[in-house]
């Protein structure tokens, strides 16, 4: 219980958080490495598959590039609110940082949600979901604005009075977990994990084009709220991952900027500006709807 | 809709149970002072938790600040929060001249206790709650002067254990540029 009281200072948040992400990437690529020798030895090690893993850590390249570009700005807005319109000041310990990845995890949930329920939105989230395959690479399959929607959904954190380096803390944690479900080598894990915890196979779901599993958990950590919000599919027959429509590529450029080429595309070519509001406003699934009607 | 009411609920619930926490690590919260004021003079003559009985009003110290449980080992943690808390740090009419940390409701083995880091509530122009200490009911144990670490934490060693402690109060006169000048070190007996 002490534990959850101890205090810690921001800086050593900061510390834990970079030691996180910067081991964190090692362990990755050493489970990557796993996989890669798992998929050689059934014969699955493809031209393709490797093609597409090496455009994946592309993407991240860019991506980080991007970050550096706009890191310290998130961060400022970040310690500004936090300096001028947070309600309370909570201490840093335990209790304060298991709460805040909870909410975390919650926000994490609603901000998929949302990335997927709008045109402007999925442009950067479709990035990370274009790949025909599953494992630990595509998790770090990038879209160029997938720093940018977290803010608006992890700020109202600081305004409760969370230090803002406890939250990014609890983003990484978020993402971290996230990251280790991006495997095909685990099928399904004990009862209790699979009902209460995200999984490999509850994410499969998440990644597949099959018509059942489509807009389904969007959990972080906790598949609860899936359970809870009506969003939840069990993985029960074979998933195919992708998007419709399929970009065939492995040219990091072209998957990285692929979302957001495609709906300048659509709204070059829309029919009205109300066309082109629903393009931004509206689900993915709703363009396409329209597409289909005028073929 | 029922999902995203049932969402702020779950941050209601959660947010709640981090406030929770609020009284024993008190976080600064922005109220009117002459507010404070009138509600603790209300209170001044009630006991309120960890606060020495009130014998002599002219003498009484209130410290606003963060208290907090802890091992006395890590009370480094909370003078890093301490300097970190920008809301009361802000709400300094200028330039603290002391700062006050407080020592209360040791464990049994004087391993942990109950510790106040804070300033006088007159420095202030926003607080909100604050510990009062009546400094008539402390003993020396250092005098006012510029001591090392070492010899701070060897005056530890002058208290008598035989007899049960209250509390320990050391008072911080910062300087001008809010460096500590000299330390004064005091304990009070049951």
């Amino acid at each position: 219980m002490e534990y959850f009281t101890q205090l810690f200072s921001p800086d050593e948040i900061w510390a834990i958080e970079a030691w996180i992400n910067d081991w964190f990437f090692v362990f990755a690529l050493a489970l990557f490495f796993l996989e890669c020798l798992r998929y050689a030895f059934k014969k699955q090690f493809t031209l393709n598959f490797l093609g597409d893993s090496v455009a994946n850590f592309a993407t991240l390249t860019l991506f980080i590039l991007i970050l550096a570009l706009v890191g310290a700005t998130y961060a400022g807005v970040f310690l500004y609110a936090y300096d001028n319109f947070r309600f309370v000041e909570l201490p840093i310990n335990g209790w304060t940082i298991l709460i805040c990845i909870i909410l975390a995890d919650l926000a994490y949930y609603w901000e998929h949600r949302f990335l997927h329920m709008n045109g402007f939105g999925w442009a950067t989230h479709t990035v990370h979901h274009s790949s025909p395959h599953f494992n630990i690479s595509v998790a770090y399959r990038h879209g160029p604005m997938d720093w940018f929607f977290p803010l608006f959904f992890y700020l109202p954190l600081v305004f409760l009075g969370f230090h803002p380096f406890v939250i990014f803390l609890a983003e990484i944690v978020v993402q971290v977990y996230q990251t280790l479900l991006h495997t095909e080598t685990i099928k399904k894990l004990p009862r209790p994990i699979e009902a209460i915890f995200n999984t490999p196979s509850h994410h499969r779901v998440h990644h597949a084009t099959n018509r059942q599993y489509l807009d389904k958990n969007y959990a972080g950590i906790l598949i609860i709220w899936d359970r809870m919000f009506g969003t939840f599919a069990k993985e029960e027959e074979p998933v195919t991952y992708g998007v419709y429509p399929s970009i065939n590529s492995v040219n990091p450029i072209k998957v990285f900027f692929s979302g957001y080429m495609k709906l300048f595309s659509r709204l070059w070519h829309a029919p009205s500006w109300r066309y082109r509001f629903n393009l931004l406003v509206k689900s993915p699934t709703w363009a396409w709807q329209q597409e289909q009607k005028n073929k | 809709m029922n999902s995203i009411i049932t969402s702020f609920i779950i941050v209601a619930v959660l947010w709640g149970g981090a406030l929770m926490q609020l009284p024993e690590a008190n976080a600064i919260e922005h109220k009117d002072i002459k507010k404070n004021i009138a509600i603790e003079e209300a209170k001044v003559n009630k006991p309120i938790a960890n606060v020495m009985a009130i014998k002599d009003v002219q003498n009484i110290t209130h410290i606003s600040g963060l208290q907090q449980q802890i091992m006395l080992k890590n009370v480094d943690l909370l003078w890093k929060t301490f300097s970190t808390m920008s809301a009361l740090n802000q709400s300094l009419k200028q330039q603290p001249k002391k700062v006050y940390v407080l020592y209360d409701s040791f464990s049994k083995n004087y391993q942990k206790a109950n510790v106040t880091i804070g300033y006088d509530i007159n420095e202030l122009t926003k607080f909100d709650r604050h510990y009062s200490v009546n400094i008539n009911e402390f003993k020396p144990l250092l005098p006012a002067k510029h001591f090392e670490d070492g010899e701070l934490a060897k005056a530890w060693d002058k208290i008598d254990y035989n007899r049960k402690v209250n509390a320990v109060l050391e008072i911080h006169k910062l300087d001008k540029t809010g460096k500590p000048q000299s330390t004064q070190m005091l304990v009070s007996y049951k």
